[in-house]
């Protein structure tokens, strides 16, 4: 088998035992590749109404035929499983499909060790890290690295084993304590954030797995492949929006989304932040903190920071990143302009091992209630977090990832935070539990419609296309006919200065880059590459005809992208077992009502019946039903049948609580005529 | 003693962001597989503090792996590059012993050593260098030119490093040279 | 200018060379090359693995009959030099031919040390050292071997005779084998090694006699008696003096030279295994015979025939043991040889073992003098040698080897990568980088 290893780990934690399971041909056909078989395996060994934190509840690491490859931008490693952070509206005991994609260099690493995926499951009864050589796997002690942060922890793993070279996953303190959107990190400072994977992998006990493979990974047609790697990297190369990244980070998005004030500020409900131009931005961040870039593996660009603060109060304080989410969500987002603070702010999550947009979103929602009333310090332990108090935000960081006090509440989640404390509801900006990233769902319609449609939550990186941005419209112009047709590219054209604002053309454009996406998740490479900055082009012009020559196999692009289509309903399928469709395909009541407070969108809303329509040619552009499920035809053209059943059992949940009168958990548009 | 003609590859590990395009490269070059061993350059990861040092063969004006291989073993090729001739070498690793940077890596298949040929002739001049056109870490350039370029700098400290002091000889050969 | 070479080896033909590419244009570089043995340039590192079977005859050549005429090297083979005049600034050969020189080189390394043991020369006795030795060796057809003497050459040629088929035994007067090269630790460590292979190593046994009828039919020790058709001698390379003294060339050990390789006669100068020079690092009076040193001081001594002001920085011993898959190096000084010269409170062993290698490092007031290592450690070793030139602190480095010199520029990352090796945390020191606080 080329370009794949043709076999998966199987962990058992709780009787410390593995298995090799070899997987055919016609598996990888239909997968393709990591969250391919990650989606596969999560749904399939999960149950409607299961625990997310079950031992028996599967977590996967995977990665694609393209990783560990010659292949530019291959670096990349899914991690899937049933997530502890997100939820229905309905009832937040209500969980679906989660996982998160990161960088860094576990994926090569696991396929040079022999295996597309790693699938741990069962719970250690005390603290372990798993050590995987090859072919051996031996199960270690992992109490001396039992609540310490990841850096440190990943340096004691790799001088344990006296190999510097080794591949370490792990989760920090946040991931022990269960902190609900506790993440994953590889290679020191590569995260996996969202959906709160290491909370899972906390409670299997789980501390960490290192990984070393001294294997190759051979190439169906080796001369075709490094041909068209040549040419895909000296596209690369060339391309300015990578030269830019290059330069700036994901952070040279920053100053074009505060122009246009869709920056999450001030916990979301403003996207404008004045006077930035000295500290915010991608290269003010380059002249204030960058130590060196980092890169992950085989990607030519290095879009990764690694920062070093020289000079103030923080002086010598260093750390893998910030990226543009993290600096957002702890910067923007909780109204500062102490830089430098933001910076450490980065840095303590990420080595603590959280998300870093929940984690904001944790703090920027105490800031708001604190300001509306909601709360006082009788509610928090007498920490009371204002607008811009860097100080205490560090503090509730680490209670946050300790469980102290307060921030045990604060680690569950905003969504439970306010339904728990009965208040704030109407501020937790959220799609099924997961917070926003740091653009404003009321300007841009692409990441509104992206946002409610994600199969993990409010989420851009599932299916976020940039051509609703006139600048990127224009410079990817050829893709606007790809993605709507001649007929719909003329019409994109007519509407296009007012593209943005519109949803109009949104259902076409989310589902086509849903796909698109997919598919660089499935031959782990960078969705931003074919994404936010574009610089490849589309999956088939950049990752098709690699995959082709890597793997030798005879698949159309028609068929990979069917492929694609088949993980996002299966992990559709995930959440539509549990009754979660079109309620919680939505926004929070406060983007239809309450406008953009400043920038040159001032006073912008979402559309309720716009939201409607939009909602429903969504479905259509899947072959969904009107309530967001899929259909019969649909699952057996995928050769998906087997979810049938799930769905007309998630249908009877969903149909319950239309017909009943329990209300939502967070105060959220559905469409009128749906409910009683 | 003189300078050769040739080009040669320099390094500047204060840009290298340990991404392994160039392993990669030379892996795919010379085997068609991908994986660091089979590559002949190697990037040195001290990740905790974000710093990576590429190592590959300096092709040295006075070269301690070929004065310490027992078979004859290590070769200079016309174009400067000096490789292991695998028809003769034994796998004794004196070249590797011997050599201040390490560069010969152990050949994956069979035992013996392998270093860096420049890739021949290859019209896209060596792979590494053309995976590092973005970061520039490595360069081809002229001998000549090698001396006054920044990655010479860092050859220069390893020469002084690994040379005993009462040796001031100017030239920019960094091995256990006598001259 | 006339150049004469005593020696067509390692030493005598880098001379040649050297005067060929780096002398003034015209033919006025007159060089010739005596040469005691029959063959172009070989080198005897390669012998035992042409012994061995691992490479074929050709391999060991160095140079062909072609190189000499097309660099009109003047080559008189088996013509060995017998005297010398300097007043006449003659050499004369045992054939009866004279040369006469403006330059004499003496290159004409060591001969085999034969120990006076009785039976010594009886058929099946051989040794490795010459090419011609080689060949009978190489064409012997015998099943069972006495190795006398566990030096490299023992150790090499008990290797190649293993990979031939033979049954081997290795003995050596000493308590453990390589004693010059290791210490008692990695030593034994090797010899187990060895064991494991299949080949018997016994040590602190003196060889009393090697009995047969004509051949050989066993090796008698102290302590017992090895049935064995074949014995290669190992025992060691005298520097060749006796033709130097016919000149009356001031010799110890060796022939002594100055950093010039220049010896105590006007014009004349060594080089390779048949001189005594001084450490590199240490200074102290040295004979490291080994190719690398040839080489280097072959260069000086060329260099200073073409007028040149070069000076020798001294001799290094350096040396791999490799056989079968086990890969060791040795640098510099050993325990034994350290504690010839220095107090005990001036040495400082650092060590390491784990399961896949040993390093050993030895130290003389806080630096590095010597090393061994073994597996993992040895593709390092590289690193302690350069610190051995540089004189590191080695106090020093375990506290500061973390430090980031200067952020802006590549910090010495030999000095991290030796952190690694040696396994020292890099929690406990500083780097001018605070970590995250966790
Ligand atoms: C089996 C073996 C393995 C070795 N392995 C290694 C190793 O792995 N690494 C290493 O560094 N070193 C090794 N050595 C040592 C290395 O070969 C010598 O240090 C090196 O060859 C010395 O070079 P030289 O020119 O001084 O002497 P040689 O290479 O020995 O050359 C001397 C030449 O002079 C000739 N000669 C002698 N007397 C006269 C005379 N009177 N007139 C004319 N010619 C004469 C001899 O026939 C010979 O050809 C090994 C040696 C042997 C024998
Ligand atoms: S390609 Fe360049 S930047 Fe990347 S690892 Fe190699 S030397 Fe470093
Ligand atoms: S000593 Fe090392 S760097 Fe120099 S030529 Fe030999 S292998 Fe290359
Ligand atoms: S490993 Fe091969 S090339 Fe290197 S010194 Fe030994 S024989 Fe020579």
């Amino acid at each position: 088998m080329h370009g794949w290893k043709g076999r998966r780990l199987r962990l058992d934690l709780t009787n410390r035992t593995y298995e090799i399971e070899p997987l055919s041909v016609d598996y990888y056909k239909k997968w393709i590749g990591g969250r391919g078989f990650n989606s596969d395996v999560v749904y399939h060994e999960t149950y409607q109404g299961m625990d997310p934190l079950d031992p028996e509840s599967p977590l996967c690491f995977g990665s694609g035929p393209l990783a560990g490859t010659f292949a530019p931008l291959s670096g990349r490693t899914t991690v899937s499983c049933r997530s502890p952070m997100t939820c229905s509206n309905m009832d937040t005991g209500i969980h679906g499909h989660g996982d998160t994609n990161m960088g860094g260099a576990f994926g090569p690493f696991m396929k040079y060790a022999g295996f597309d995926q790693i699938i741990v499951k069962g719970k250690a009864d005390k603290p372990v890290w798993v050590f995987i050589d090859d072919d051996k796997v031996s199960f270690r002690d992992a109490s001396h690295l039992w609540g310490v942060g990841a850096k440190k922890a990943t340096i004691k793993i790799q001088e344990e084993l006296g190999d510097p070279d080794v591949k370490v996953s792990l989760i920090g303190p946040a991931g022990e304590n269960l902190v609900r959107y506790a993440c994953i990190l590889n290679n020191f400072s590569s995260s996996g954030g969202r959906t709160g994977m290491g909370c899972v992998m906390g409670s299997k006990n789980l501390k960490a797995i290192a990984v070393r493979g001294t294997k190759p990974i051979t190439i169906a047609r080796p001369d075709e492949f490094a041909k068209l790697a040549w040419a895909l990297r000296d596209k690369v190369h060339n391309s300015p929006s990578a030269i830019r990244r290059k330069a700036e980070g994901s952070m040279d998005l920053f100053d074009v989304g505060n122009a246009i004030g869709i920056n999450a500020h001030r916990n979301a409900s403003t996207g404008f932040m004045p006077g930035i131009e000295e500290t915010y931005g991608g290269l003010q961040w380059a002249e204030q903190f960058l130590f060196r870039r980092k890169a992950c593996w085989s990607c030519p660009v290095a879009c990764g920071r690694y920062t070093l603060i020289k000079e103030g109060k923080y002086a010598g304080f260093s750390c893998g990143g910030p990226e543009m989410e993290s600096v957002c969500n702890l910067g923007c987002r909780i109204d500062t302009y102490d830089v430098a603070a933001v910076n450490v702010l980065c840095g303590m999550v990420n080595d603590l091992g959280m998300d870093s947009v929940s984690a904001g979103a944790a703090l920027s929602w105490t800031m708001e209630a604190f300001e509306k009333g909601y709360i006082t310090e009788q509610d928090t332990g007498g920490i009371r977090l204002e607008w811009g108090d860097t100080e205490t935000s560090m503090k509730v960081i680490e209670m946050i990832a300790r469980r102290e006090g307060f921030g045990d509440l604060l680690a569950e989640g905003n969504i439970r935070v306010a339904e728990k404390l009965g208040v704030g509801q109407d501020i937790v900006p959220h799609c099924r539990g997961l917070e926003h990233i740091s653009v404003d769902p009321r300007i841009t319609m692409g990441f509104s419609l992206g946002y409610a449609m994600s199969t993990r939550g409010s989420d851009h990186l599932k299916n976020y296309s940039c051509v609703e941005f006139p600048g990127c419209a224009k410079s990817r112009s050829y893709q606007v006919e790809e993605i709507f047709g001649p007929e719909g590219a003329k019409k994109f054209w007519e509407d296009f200065p007012k593209e943005l604002n519109e949803l109009d053309t949104k259902p076409v454009l989310c589902t086509w880059s849903e796909k698109n996406k997919c598919v660089a998740d499935l031959v782990s490479c960078c969705c931003q590459a074919i994404g936010s900055w574009g610089g490849a082009g589309t999956w088939q012009e950049a990752y098709y005809p690699l995959l082709a020559a890597a793997t030798g196999i005879d698949l159309t692009p028609e068929e990979v992208f069917q492929s694609a289509e088949r993980v996002i309903n299966i992990e559709r399928a995930h959440w539509l077992r549990d009754g979660s469709g079109i309620q919680d395909d939505t926004h929070i009541d406060r983007y239809f009502d309450e406008g953009v407070h400043d920038g040159p969108f001032k006073g912008m809303v979402i559309d309720r019946e716009k939201w409607a329509w939009a909602q429903q040619e969504y479905y259509k552009t899947h072959g969904w039903d009107e309530l967001g499920f899929i259909t019969e035809d649909k699952a057996r053209e995928l050769k998906i049948e087997d979810i049938l059943p799930d769905m007309e059992s998630g249908k009877k949940i969903i149909r319950q609580w239309l017909d009943s009168d329990k209300k939502a958990v967070t105060p959220m548009f559905v469409p009128t005529g749906l409910r009683k | 003693m003189t300078l050769r003609q040739e080009k040669v590859i320099v390094i500047d590990p204060s840009k290298c962001v340990g991404c392994h395009s160039c392993e990669m490269a030379c892996a795919m070059k010379h085997f068609g597989v991908c994986h660091p061993h089979y590559s002949r350059i190697r990037i040195q990861e001290f990740r905790e503090v974000n710093t990576f040092v590429p190592v590959t063969c300096q092709a040295c004006e006075d070269a301690a792996c070929i004065k310490v291989c027992p078979m004859n073993a290590r070769i200079r090729l016309e174009s400067g590059a000096v490789v292991t001739d695998e028809e003769k070498c034994i796998g004794c690793r004196a070249c590797v012993y011997a050599c201040p940077f390490g560069a010969p890596v152990i050949h994956p298949e069979n035992g013996k050593t392998m270093s860096c040929d420049l890739c021949m002739d290859d019209e896209l001049g060596p792979w590494c260098v053309k995976a590092c056109t973005m970061q520039q870490a490595l360069k081809f350039v002229d001998a000549r030119d090698a001396a006054r370029a920044k990655g010479r700098d860092f050859a220069a400290m390893l020469k002084e490093q690994n040379e005993p002091p009462h040796q001031d000889d100017a030239d920019f050969s960094f091995s256990f040279s006598v001259e | 200018m006339k150049v004469v070479i005593v020696g067509n080896g390692i030493a005598g033909n880098e001379v040649a060379s050297y005067l060929r590419e780096h002398g003034p244009q015209a033919d006025d570089v007159d060089i010739t090359i005596l040469s005691a043995e029959r063959f172009p340039e070989y080198d005897p590192c390669s012998l035992p693995y042409f012994v061995g079977g691992e490479v074929d005859r050709d391999a060991v050549f160095r140079k062909d009959q072609d190189y000499y005429r097309n660099s009109r090297i003047n080559l008189v083979l088996d013509n060995k030099a017998v005297s010398i005049d300097p007043e006449a600034r003659e050499v004369r050969t045992e054939k009866g031919d004279v040369f006469g020189y403006d330059s004499l080189v003496l290159a004409h390394g060591g001969s085999l040390f034969i120990p006076p043991i009785p039976g010594i020369d009886l058929d099946g006795v051989f040794s490795c050292k010459v090419l011609a030795e080689a060949d009978r060796l190489a064409g012997h057809q015998g099943t069972r071997a006495v190795v006398i003497g566990s030096g490299a050459i023992g150790i090499e040629a008990a290797e190649a005779l293993k990979l031939k088929g033979y049954q081997v035994a290795i003995i050596e007067l000493l308590d453990w084998i390589m004693p010059t090269l290791f210490c008692e630790g990695a030593s034994r460590f090797l010899a187990d090694e060895m064991r494991g292979y299949g080949i018997e190593v016994y040590t602190s046994e003196k060889v009393l006699e090697i009995q047969g009828r004509g051949s050989v039919e066993s090796v008698k020790t102290d302590r017992r008696e090895i049935p064995c058709d074949t014995v290669v001698v190992a025992t060691g390379v005298v520097p060749g003096r006796p033709l130097a003294e016919t000149a009356g060339i001031a010799c110890e050990r060796g022939i002594l030279v100055n950093d010039r390789m220049l010896t105590s006669a006007a014009d004349i100068y060594a080089c390779g295994d048949c001189v005594q020079t001084f450490d590199a690092v240490s200074g102290e009076g040295c004979m490291y015979q080994l190719k690398h040193n040839a080489i280097e001081q072959a260069r000086v001594a060329a260099r200073n025939i073409l007028g040149e002001e070069a000076r020798y920085r001294g001799a290094y011993p350096f040396a791999r043991a490799h056989y079968f898959d086990t890969h060791a190096v040795t640098f510099g000084k050993t325990l034994k040889g350290l504690e010839r010269t220095c107090r005990p409170d001036q040495v400082g062993v650092i060590e390491r073992d784990t399961d896949d290698g040993y390093l050993r490092l030895l130290l003389e007031d806080g630096k590095i003098v010597g090393g061994q290592a073994i597996g993992r450690f040895a593709d390092h070793a590289g690193l302690f040698m350069g610190f051995m030139w540089r004189g590191v602190d080695m106090d020093d480095f375990k506290k500061n080897w973390r430090k980031i010199a200067e952020l802006e520029s590549v910090f010495p990352w030999q000095y991290r990568k030796a952190g690694q090796v040696l396994g020292l945390s890099a929690l406990d020191a500083p780097d001018g980088m605070e970590m995250a606080r966790t």
